[in-house]
């Protein structure tokens, strides 16, 4: 991710708004991010220090130093780095000016006093430490960052996914600086959900019209307007940009301008670099969805982990969420094979769920008890059966109707 | 989770915050904000030991998952002969409760009453300081002091132990982590405490003692009032002419000058005229507001960029002015068996010398255990100097040496003293320290040299 003094963006009326590289805008950018990746495949073997003295040759005297130093950075993301040498150097330092301490004074200009170099000393100690001269020279310092070696570059990378990675990292960047976000979500939650978490971000969730209104900050910011939880919404924003349908706006605390808005969508035409989420969890749960969306008969519609379930502090995300043209709402969640414990959280979360419209299908001769839950249960034994299942979502609505 | 059978107050600790659940009473002190979002009311970590006072104080039975309240047997390996004033601040440091900042000048032993304030209390302690190379320091003497191991939170480490040093960048990221693990605060330079970002490290601890430590309290931005609140009051205060001669050895000043080559001197002309050339056309100036100025257009302007590019170049030759290592030889020379710390501006140059003169260098890439390997070999003689970049000014743990080399540097005038306490400190021979002070002859930095001076005696 980019640094926020790369970070590139302009105030708009009360928004502000990364300033994005386009590639259909002009080709001196396009140029730019190809000449990075050159320097970049001209240096793989060689130290950073030297790779960073040609991208400084190449950016240094631009004023879209910025530029160029956002791209460089994000390109690092696509490198391999190595050890220039075997010899651990930290422990050949100590070995060697413990070695040339015995040689001292050691000088730089010899004269009739003091006679001895560190190139006299190092051939004086080579034997001592069982490295030549010369490689003692090399692996002294090997283990500084310049020293380092760039080993390989990522081969698929080109100029333009250069670019729209840069392009993300920006709106990341921005969010860094974030106090509060207001996402509208339509669908992904499962992902959504699983990086808010990750972020460890708190959420309040709204219904909305087809989806969900998510309002993110972190427990200090009862009490203050803080920016510490803006890394947290920057790494959130690559799992939204997997959504079909979303928005967002974030309250971002800019140091020249006070509070400003940063507004995203699914119109923003940034590119995500997570990995789509597996579509189902087990070949049951594929083959029940698959049955259920081509029976006629019913009017229920069924979405695969289409709705949320409030639970204070934390979600579920039922397997299945079936959705009736008179606006009704019911969803279902198959209990799998699991372990007692696992089962037990599970339990509780539903129990904690309460009056949501929730059937639950659990394996025949299942060896938990279901007491506890007063909506629907549902048994299967191998498959999942429409015709177990379709009464059931029926009844679950005027249950906890 | 599972709640107790009688729903009894359960105080706890989440992400830097204090939570309270339960059969609540009905009025709640003004710190708690009701919080919405989870169903629970909510306090900053900080007002945990107030919390403790005013629910002990109604006579509230609860549950405490919130703080970190153990004694550590902690024993003190090293023989400190402690001054009276050290003494003395450390007493007031504790009748004030365990709370409150301590001013000493550099080079007065502050550590000292930092492992006092660790050895009394007996608390878990989180150590915090503005530098990686400072938070070494820290973790060198305090696991050396009691002879324990330390963790070390920053800097690429993340083990976290009952005594741990941190830095305040780290410090801040894992606070909501971090903040109920320690009951004791020990904030080196806590003047670096008070930004938008350093005081959550406060505000999200549930840390019962706090100290505060620095040479320099007072902030010209005067947010240091905010101390008061984060930390606790001054407890003590001894300023630098109040030891002076008395615990503080004399020293001299000695300044060299070393004129670039003809290759660095043609260089340095032409970025100059770059630069100097770029202020005329453009009517810049590069003072008070100007300087801003010359940086904003820096970031649109191919000959601001340019200029500004030069003016680094200037900078890069002055400090690292080949004749300056002609001089240094000539001083190592002459101090054959003294104990010398060069100090340079820049990572290249000391590891420069490093090898030149196959000498030990730190730096704020070295790691922790090399450090500290450096400096035990310095005070044991295995080595009669070591390079050093700019890392060992703000400093706690440097050996006393009597010869301390600077070559170039900034023109901070607290930089400058805190340089010069690291020989300013009593060491055991009763001659006196010099420092030598080589910089490029004709040049810009000749002023920087004489500003410095000034504020010596000051």
């Amino acid at each position: 991710m980019l640094t926020l003094d790369l970070l590139r963006a302009k105030i708009v009326g009360d928004e502000i708004r990364p300033v994005y590289l386009t590639i259909s805008g002009g080709k001196k950018y396009l140029m730019a991010a190809e000449t990075i990746l050159k320097i970049h495949r001209q240096h793989v073997g060689s130290a950073l220090g030297e790779l960073n003295s040609a991208l400084g040759q190449f950016t240094g005297g631009s004023a879209d130093y910025k530029v160029y130093r956002g791209l460089a950075k994000v390109l690092e993301e696509f490198c391999e780095v190595g050890r220039p040498s075997e010899v651990d150097a930290e422990d050949l330092r100590m070995k060697v000016f413990e070695a040339a301490a015995a040689h001292r004074p050691i000088v730089r200009s010899p004269d009739l006093i003091f006679h001895t170099t560190a190139g006299d000393a190092l051939d004086a100690i080579s034997g001592e430490i069982g490295l030549a001269p010369d490689e003692i020279e090399k692996g002294l310092y090997a283990d500084l960052k310049e020293n380092q070696l760039l080993v390989s570059l990522d081969p698929l990378l080109d100029a333009v996914g250069l670019i729209e990675r840069y392009n993300t990292a920006l709106a990341q960047a921005l969010l860094y600086r974030a106090i509060q976000m207001r996402v509208e979500v339509y669908d992904n939650y499962r992902q959504v959900f699983q990086f808010i978490k990750l972020a460890r971000l708190m959420h309040t969730i709204e219904r909305i019209d087809g989806g969900y209104l998510i309002t993110l900050d972190g427990p200090l910011s009862l009490v203050t307007h803080t920016e510490r939880y803006g890394v947290g919404m920057a790494r959130l924003l690559p799992a939204l940009l997997r959504c079909k349908r979303w928005q967002m706006e974030a309250v971002v605390n800019t140091s020249f301008a006070g509070h400003r808005i940063f507004k995203l969508g699914n119109w923003c035409g940034l590119t995500s670099h997570y990995t789509e989420q597996a579509s189902f969890d087990s070949s049951a749960e594929e083959a029940f969805y698959e049955k259920f969306s081509r029976n006629k008969k019913s009017k229920w519609t069924i979405e695969r982990e289409g709705g949320l379930l409030d639970l204070k502090g934390t979600v579920m995300i039922p397997d299945f969420a079936f959705r009736h043209p008179d606006g009704r709402e019911v969803y279902l969640e198959i209990v799998g094979f699991w372990r007692p414990e696992y089962l037990e959280k599970k339990l509780e979360k539903i129990r904690r769920a309460g009056s949501a419209p929730l059937v639950l299908a659990v394996p025949a001769g299942m060896n938990c008890s279901f007491e506890d839950y007063d909506g629907p249960v549902v048994h299967y034994k191998t498959r999942l059966l429409l015709k177990d299942v379709l009464p059931a979502i029926e009844s679950a609505y005027t249950n906890c109707a | 989770m599972g709640r107790g059978l009688f729903d009894e107050v359960t105080l706890s600790f989440d992400q830097g915050t204090v939570t309270l659940s339960g059969n609540l009473p009905e009025t709640l002190p003004t710190w708690f904000e009701r919080d919405e979002r989870v169903d629970t009311v909510r306090a900053p970590a900080m007002w945990y030991r107030d919390t403790v006072r005013w629910l002990t104080g109604r006579r509230i039975d609860f549950t405490d998952d919130a703080g970190a309240s153990c004694r550590l047997p902690l024993r003190i390996r090293t023989e400190f002969r402690a001054h009276p004033y050290q003494r003395e601040a450390l007493r007031a440091w504790l009748d004030a409760e365990g709370r409150g900042s301590i001013i000493l000048p550099t080079g007065a032993g502050k550590t000292f009453v930092a492992l006092g304030a660790m050895l009394k209390t007996g608390y878990p302690t989180l150590v915090i300081a503005p530098t990686i190379d400072l938070m070494n320091q820290w973790y060198a003497l305090i696991a050396d002091a009691f002879g324990t191991e330390v963790g070390i939170l920053g800097g690429g480490y993340h083990e976290v132990r009952p005594l741990t040093v941190s830095t305040y960048d780290s410090a801040f990221i894992y606070s909501g982590d971090y903040g109920n693990r320690f009951d004791l605060l020990i904030f080196d330079e806590v003047h670096h405490l008070p930004s938008p970002k350093n005081r959550q490290i406060a505000l999200m601890s549930t840390a019962r003692c706090r100290l505060g430590l620095t040479a320099t309290y007072e902030r010209q931005d005067g947010a240091h009032r905010e101390l008061e609140s984060l930390v606790g009051p001054v407890v003590y205060r001894l300023g630098v002419k109040d030891l002076k001669g008395s615990y503080l050895s004399e020293f001299e000043i000695v300044r060299i000058s070393a004129k670039l080559t003809d290759y660095e001197a043609e260089r340095y002309k032409k970025a100059c005229g770059e630069y100097y050339g770029f202020l005329r056309q453009a009517e810049m100036k590069t003072f008070g507001s100007g300087w801003n100025e010359f940086i904003k257009m820096s970031a649109y302007d191919e000959r601001a960029r340019r200029a500004l590019v030069a003016k680094g170049e200037m900078k890069r030759l002055i400090a690292g002015a080949e004749r300056k290592l002609e001089v240094l030889d000539m001083l190592l020379k002459q101090h054959i068996g003294d104990k010398v710390i060069i100090f340079t501006e820049h990572n290249d140059l000391v590891y420069r010398i490093s090898r030149e003169f196959l000498i030990p260098a730190i730096t704020h890439e070295t790691r922790a255990r090399e450090r500290k390997w450096i400096l035990d070999g310095f005070k044991g003689n295995l080595f009669e100097r070591i390079v050093t970049s700019k890392v060992l000014n703000e400093g706690i743990d440097v050996p006393s040496a009597k010869v301390a080399i600077i070559l170039g540097g900034s023109a901070s005038p607290r930089e400058h003293l805190q340089r010069l306490g690291r020989i300013l400190r009593r060491s055991a021979s009763r001659s006196s320290a010099v420092l030598y002070e080589v910089v490029a002859s004709a040049t810009a930095e000749m002023g920087v040299s004489t500003r410095r001076k000034k504020n010596v005696n000051t």
